[in-house]
């Protein structure tokens, strides 16, 4: 009797609230239409963060705010990055069956401010896989060619023409691998046997030119990594022990420098050494370069850094030390007024960010997508 | 305890030191082609097609002009590795006269430190085409 007493008090207050509800006391339910939000306003710390995994992120490296992502394939990255429109490309790879089955190569180019995919050229099913690195594709400086690596191991370079939306021609590099490019249409290789390879394209992407410098280094006593860094037109490459070569094109022919040496006899003693997998940053404006280093014996050189250490490239001298939060596997510069050093920890959970000017340390980077980082590239070129 | 423990990491260290010996890397063309080679060419020279061309019983064409020895020698993958030009010449006749039946180079002059040390200073700009005026030669004998 009780139960049933409260029961029907109970229905007929339910029945009063819903009666309610129609006449005003909520809102109209207003449906959300989907709605694509555009990238606007690009600041110079906007930077790209890839490796290998398909996410490729894009963040504000100064608020630490999440911004967008897109998916390359079953690629390592290799994002080229166009100085003058208003789209970029990426160098992928997808199978039929995820990582097995029909293999196909492709440039993906999206919108930059939507990271719609705008078109698709199909390349040779050649495009080189393996540890992430800045240079295995790249742009002509005109943007108008997309150079990327092939290595099946037979090593070679497809050239793609971004205006015309067409795949035109794969170059034998004979032994000389990655592409770095330079002035006029010129990109440089480095061979196994110690020298640099540079050719160059004419107005239509055809083959102009193609010539090979003498062996510059030892790649058995002191070999040079692969993880060059640019600055103007020239690039800039170290050796296991911390020789600085530098790689310029002077009256049209490659010219590879003295070298100079990063370190000391006294930091050379205590095994003081470059490595990792992004060595080398420069900060163009302010003529320096920034070189990961870290105490090891010989054969160290993909070892973690503890230390950026910053060159002045007028005198070749360091102007300061900066002592890392954290063993740091990659380095990056970005190139605005504030500009920012990132750190990425050898684990690859954190990004540190600190003050390029300075040195000093400003915030931490904990959340960026799925993926195994490994490479930046500025968003704005 | 711990005292007795110091005293005995340097004695460890020497025991061990002196038990560690260098490897010693054997000197044989067979060693070269596991070292620099196999890699890529896979066991025996099988290669893997089609990316890396079979050396087994597919060099026949490159071995009786001079143009294709030159080829052999300066196809990148012999040219760059980091041996002598005589151990060059040695790693070149096992790849011919050990890897391929006999019946492929019978007759084929084996190659020396010399003919080596003479192409491989420079590198090819071309590799396929160096390959083709290889086969040109041989298509004309
Ligand atoms: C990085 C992989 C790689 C390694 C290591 C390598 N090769 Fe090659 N080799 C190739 C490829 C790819 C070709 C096809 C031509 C080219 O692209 O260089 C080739 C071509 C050749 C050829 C010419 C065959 C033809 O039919 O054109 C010979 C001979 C040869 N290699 C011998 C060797 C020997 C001997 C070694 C070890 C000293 C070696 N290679 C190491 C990848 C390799």
């Amino acid at each position: 009797m009780n139960h049933f007493e409260i029961g029907r008090g109970c229905l007929l207050t339910c029945i009063a609230i819903t009666t309610l509800l129609p006449t005003g006391a909520v809102a109209e339910f207003k449906p959300e239409r989907p709605t694509l939000s555009k990238l606007e306003n690009p600041s110079p710390n906007w930077v790209w963060i890839g490796g290998a995994g398909s996410s490729v992120t894009l963040m504000d490296i100064e608020s630490d705010r999440y911004l967008a992502q897109f998916n390359n394939g079953v690629s390592t990255l290799k994002l080229a990055i166009p100085k003058r429109n208003n789209e970029f490309y990426s160098v992928e790879t997808y199978m039929t069956r995820m990582y097995r089955g029909a293999r196909t190569d492709v440039v993906t180019v999206r919108s930059k401010d939507t990271l719609a995919v705008i078109d698709e050229i199909a390349m040779p099913a050649k495009s080189y896989e393996g540890m992430s690195i800045l240079h295995a594709a790249a742009l002509t400086d005109d943007d108008r060619f997309l150079l990327g690596f092939n290595m099946t191991p037979g090593q070679s370079v497809s050239i793609v023409d971004m205006h015309d939306r067409r795949f035109i021609e794969e170059l034998d590099t004979t032994g000389c691998a990655l592409v770095y490019p330079t002035l006029q249409r010129r990109f440089h290789l480095l061979c196994g046997d110690g020298s640099v390879a540079t050719l160059q394209l004419d107005a239509s992407g055809q083959l102009l030119t193609r010539a090979r410098t003498a062996s510059f280094f030892n790649p058995d006593t002191d070999p040079v990594m692969e993880k060059g860094a640019r600055h103007g037109d020239d690039w800039y490459f170290t050796s296991f022990n911390g020789l600085i070569y530098k790689v310029a094109v002077v009256d049209g022919e490659t010219q590879i420098t003295s070298p100079w040496a990063l370190v000391s006899a006294d930091e050379l003693n205590l095994q003081w050494k470059p490595g990792g997998m992004v060595p080398l940053a420069v900060h163009d404006r302010d003529n320096s370069l920034y070189v990961l280093m870290h105490r090891g014996g010989a054969d160290t050189h993909k070892q973690a850094g503890t230390q950026a250490w910053v060159f002045d490239l007028g005198s070749n001298s360091r102007k300061k030390v900066i002592r890392l939060k954290h063993p740091t596997q990659s380095l990056h510069l970005t190139q605005g007024k504030t500009p920012y050093l990132l750190a990425l920890s050898e684990e690859g959970e954190r990004i540190d960010v600190y003050h390029a000017g300075t040195g000093e340390w400003s915030h931490v980077i904990e959340s960026f997508g799925d993926m195994y980082p490994a490479l930046f590239h500025n968003y704005i070129r | 305890m711990f005292a007795h423990l110091k005293n005995s990491i340097p004695v460890l260290f020497s025991v061990l030191s002196a038990v560690y010996i260098a490897p010693v890397w054997p000197n044989t063309s067979a060693f070269d082609y596991r070292m620099n080679c196999e890699g890529c060419h896979a066991v025996a020279g099988a290669g893997v097609e089609p990316h890396v061309p079979a050396l087994k019983n597919n060099l026949a064409p490159f071995l009786r002009t001079p143009a294709g020895r030159e080829y052999l020698i300066r196809v990148p993958g012999v040219r760059q590795i980091s041996i002598s030009n005589a151990k060059v010449a040695d790693l070149l006749n096992y790849v011919v006269f050990t890897l391929s039946d006999i019946e492929e180079t019978q007759g084929v002059r084996p190659f020396s430190e010399a003919e080596v040390a003479t192409y491989r200073q420079r590198a090819f700009l071309d590799v396929p085409a160096a390959r083709a005026r290889a086969m040109d030669a041989y298509e004309s004998l």
